[in-house]
């Protein structure tokens, strides 16, 4: 290394403009985050594992497609967070502009989970209420109102509970938009300096 | 300031940041403009000293950042 190469390094050690420690700050948070949303998983992960206990303890076709079928859903909701936070987890850079490109591409993640919920919780609900009245009618348990009446409820207590995450997600959606609108207003601003 | 135009000082300060502490701290005086005298000063150790890890230091940084002698 010559002389002049130790110039050309200081020059750009001296250009080198610190990374706001506030951004730094507020990456490392949605970092957190974002392991905590592989937590999440749990509560889908659980649902799983009740449907294999089911068809172990009920061996039947209706208990053994719930099963299978949930688990489908499982793995692909996981490939999909997995896929969707592969190059996430930091800066490209330790720059202002990688911290700013990197909570952009965070922000519109979290919005393509949100419409991935949107997708994805109401057709695994239904699939399980379908496969709840295969497997009660198989075994010929609905034949009261009353049994009915109890199905029913048991749907409309599975959909409130889908539709108050999913109101959940569409404030979480709004307050990600509008800061990836912050976001990139200021990454056009860095863009142009 | 473009992530393009930003990424070669972004390299070299993330190399820096890997060097071992002794010789990130002979690195980075050097290139905050201090002289031999003045790092040996700040960091205690002889002048010879200060050359000879700034040498490593250099030769570290060079293989991080793939430049070829």
């Amino acid at each position: 290394m010559t002389d002049d190469e130790l110039e050309i390094w200081r020059r750009q050690w001296r250009g080198q403009p610190a990374v706001p420690i506030d951004l730094i700050r507020k990456v490392e948070r949605q970092t957190i985050y974002m392991r905590f949303g592989y937590l999440a998983l749990f509560f889908p992960g659980s649902v799983g594992v009740g449907a294999v206990v089911l068809a172990v303890l009920m061996p039947s076709l209706p208990t053994m497609v719930l099963a299978v079928g949930v688990w489908a859903f499982l793995i692909i909701i996981a490939l999909m967070q997995i896929k969707a936070s592969k190059s996430l987890w930091a800066p490209t850079t330790e720059s202002t502009a990688a911290y700013v490109d990197l909570s952009v591409r965070r922000c519109r993640a979290q919005l393509k989970a949100v419409r991935l919920y949107y997708l994805v919780a109401p057709l695994l609900t239904i699939f399980i209420m379908a496969v709840q009245y295969w497997f009660l009618a198989s075994y010929d348990v609905l034949k009261t109102s009353r049994d009915i009446a109890w199905m029913v409820g048991a749907w409309v207590y599975a959909s409130a509970i889908m539709a108050f995450v999913g109101l959940l997600m569409r404030r979480w959606g709004k307050k990600v938009r509008v800061e990836l609108s912050y976001l990139e207003n200021l990454q056009r601003r860095l863009g142009e300096d | 300031m473009s992530l393009a135009r930003d990424q070669q000082e972004a390299r070299l300060f993330e190399a820096i940041h890997r060097l071992p502490l002794d010789y990130r701290q002979v690195m980075t005086l050097t290139l905050e403009g201090m002289s031999y005298s003045e790092i040996a000063e700040v960091l205690g150790i002889g002048e010879s000293n200060v050359g000879a890890r700034l040498s490593r230091a250099r030769q570290m940084l060079r293989d991080l950042l793939g430049v070829h002698s």
